[in-house]
């Protein structure tokens, strides 16, 4: 036993947070489609895969000022579910990037997680914290780059915390290969005045599940969700958002769509809690879907709590297919039938893309995505 | 240019097109007149090949490279690429896809199949911007998404813009002139009548006989449950103006 070390508040720390780990973990059972939250997601193959635990770190562009030398201690896990759990155990702590107050970060920040075929067969547990000082402003990219990477599981945890009129804009690619798991946890608490505006993209994986929490802690809070699933063959992507209003006074918006090709899967599951105190409150949400296919499935539900009276909130999600007299029309013009596919596609990302204001992101997701 | 003979066509298994038979040639203007619902609509798409069509039987011939060629089963898109264009009675919305970025697309498309070289984006905005104002239309329409909140008369206008640009040897207009006021109307056929020429022909679809005071035709014909009923000169739609169709029908 390494005794200096096992003195230390650090190994405190961790042991004890390891401990909590495995109790909650001991009675977090393994979902199934009856669990609420995986109805729609399988499950069976993630249990079938032998995975190694493994390590790797962020690799961080443009952020050196902001990076903290020690990593940080994760916060509790509870609640959170099996796979934080999981996460916490396997991997306890986490980078951070820490903005200073009042400062406004030009340069999109980015934050890749890069892994490659030697990864095969492996388990990652990264986990990241991202503070916004108060009034700090920055644009970060967060790309999970794992392409050639197959039968691997990357379980991370994001937590972002904005304090008091920061704001954050906040684009995260997911690139998996097909024979993939990723679960994906998001965590963003907001102060009074702060504002995000975020854009998810996946092109699916084996099972790609993305959990997006917001908590919209104090008045004048606003939050901008937005995201896409581009999907194709058997691939799957599962977005579950959870915009918790607590305060009075905040907003949220989100829009989310989906492509679907081949035997492709989307779920989409989008709750929205009004809580008693949250007046005044100003919630949206739109899902949209586009089968390119009969074999391609959409879940799609939207959860609405309201327990305030004077509140705007509405949501709604469309499920459609390419529309023959618009092919018709293009064609009409010599445009290919192929071609003129693409264009309506392209037409149907249009508006939720153009949710990306900074042109710096845009152009990178862009970049990723074509 | 264009041969129809006793052309059959059904949608959703009803007969629609009931044995037309029209000939035009390179330098004419057609007129196609007729109460709601007799075909016309129909006519213009069973020509242009819309897949919710089927023709039944006759001949639907069109001059592709000097050759009267069979264009049943072509694709709408090929026989674009060959000329034929149609101007929609009901244009379609197409959201996310800017205007400048479509049209610039079909004129490539276009270009490409008769060996041009494709045009860069400021070359073609200097080229589109040109013929929009012949058309008077608002400098923003171009980063507008394709004819989404457009007001009627301002679809219109897009269709001819289009036809402009595309410069189509057989062009039918559906309809072209219905919702809009006149000074709109004087302008469209202005626009209409400058792309005239004795190379490309026309069919103009309409259910009043004023557009066709801007926009003089060679022929007229009525068409009447699926069949061309009668065909005469430009008269021919005064006299409907005048009585109506009730006449014909008999
Ligand atoms: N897509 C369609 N499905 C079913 N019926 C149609 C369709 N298009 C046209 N029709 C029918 O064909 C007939 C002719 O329509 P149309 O060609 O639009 O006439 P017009 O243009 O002369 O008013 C009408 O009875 C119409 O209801
Ligand atoms: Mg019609």
């Amino acid at each position: 036993m390494n005794t200096a070390f096992d003195s230390t508040q650090l190994f405190k720390s961790l042991s004890q947070g390891r401990e909590e780990s495995f109790k909650a973990l001991a009675a977090l059972p393994w979902p199934n489609f009856k669990d609420e939250d995986w109805k729609y997601t399988s499950l069976n193959a993630l249990a079938q895969a032998s995975c190694v635990p493994s390590s790797k770190p962020f690799v961080f562009e443009n952020c050196q000022k902001f990076l903290t030398n020690a990593p940080l201690i994760k916060e509790n896990v509870n609640p959170g579910g099996l796979f934080k759990a999981l996460n916490r155990i396997f991997s306890p702590s986490c980078q951070m990037i820490d903005i200073p107050p009042g400062l406004e970060v030009n340069l999109p920040l980015k934050i890749v997680y890069a892994l490659n075929a030697s990864d095969n067969g492996k388990a990652f547990f990264p986990g990241l914290t991202i503070r916004l000082g108060k009034g700090a402003r920055a644009r970060i990219l967060q790309i999970f780059s794992s392409r050639n990477a197959a039968g691997i599981l990357i379980d991370d945890v994001n937590d972002i915390m904005l304090e008091p009129e920061a704001e954050l804009e906040l684009v995260q690619i997911f690139l998996n290969d097909a024979q993939s798991f990723q679960i994906s946890h998001t965590h963003v608490h907001q102060k009074k005045d702060s504002r995000l505006r975020m854009f998810q993209y996946t092109d699916g994986a084996n099972v790609f599940r993305n959990n997006l929490n917001v908590v919209l802690d104090a008045e004048g809070s606003e939050t901008v969700l937005n995201g896409l699933h581009d999907l194709k063959d058997i691939r799957q992507a599962d977005s579950h958002t959870f915009v918790d209003h607590v305060a009075p006074n905040a907003r949220s918006n989100q829009l989310y769509k989906s492509i679907l090709d081949g035997e492709s899967r989307s779920v989409f599951n989008g709750k929205i809690l009004v809580r008693r105190e949250a007046q005044l409150t100003n919630s949206y949400q739109l899902n949209k879907n586009l089968l390119l296919s009969r074999d391609a499935r959409v879940d799609t539900k939207p959860q609405l709590q309201i327990y305030a009276d004077d509140v705007k909130c509405s949501h709604g999600a469309t499920i459609g297919q390419l529309d023959d007299e618009q092919l018709f029309y293009l064609q009409t013009r010599g445009v290919g039938k192929d071609d003129a596919r693409k264009m309506l596609i392209r037409g149907f990302v249009d508006d939720v893309i153009n949710q990306v204001k900074d042109l710096g992101l845009k152009k990178s997701l862009l970049e990723a995505i074509s | 240019m264009l041969n129809i003979k006793n052309l059959y066509a059904s949608v959703q298994g009803n007969q629609i097109l009931k044995g037309v038979s029209l000939a035009v040639n390179a330098g004419e203007v057609h007129a196609i007149m007729g109460p709601n619902g007799s075909g016309k609509s129909t006519l213009s798409r069973v020509v242009t090949g819309h897949p919710q069509y089927t023709v039944d039987g006759g001949v639907l011939e069109y001059d592709i490279g000097g050759q009267m060629t069979n264009i049943i089963g072509k694709e709408p898109d090929e026989r674009a690429r060959e000329g034929i264009f149609l101007a929609f009675q009901y244009p379609v919305e197409i959201p996310g896809v800017p205007a400048s970025e479509f049209l610039r697309a079909s004129y490539n498309a276009v270009g490409r199949h008769h060996g041009l070289e494709e045009m860069d984006p400021i070359d073609f905005d200097v080229f589109v911007r040109e013929k929009m104002k012949v058309l008077e239309m608002d400098d923003k329409y171009l980063d507008r998404a394709l004819n989404v909140d457009f007001s009627g008369g301002e679809k219109k206008r897009n269709e001819i813009l289009q036809m402009a640009v595309l410069n189509p040897r057989l062009a039918l207009l559906d309809e072209t002139d219905s919702g809009l006021d006149i000074d709109s109307m004087k302008i469209v056929a202005h626009g209409v009548n400058t792309l005239r020429s004795k190379r490309n022909a026309m069919i103009v679809i309409t259910h009043y006989q004023r557009l066709l005071n801007f926009i003089k035709p060679d022929f007229v014909h009525i068409l009447y449950q699926g069949k061309i009923i009668k065909s005469g000169g430009p008269d021919l739609a005064l006299k409907v103006e005048d009585k109506g169709y009730d006449w014909l029908i008999k």
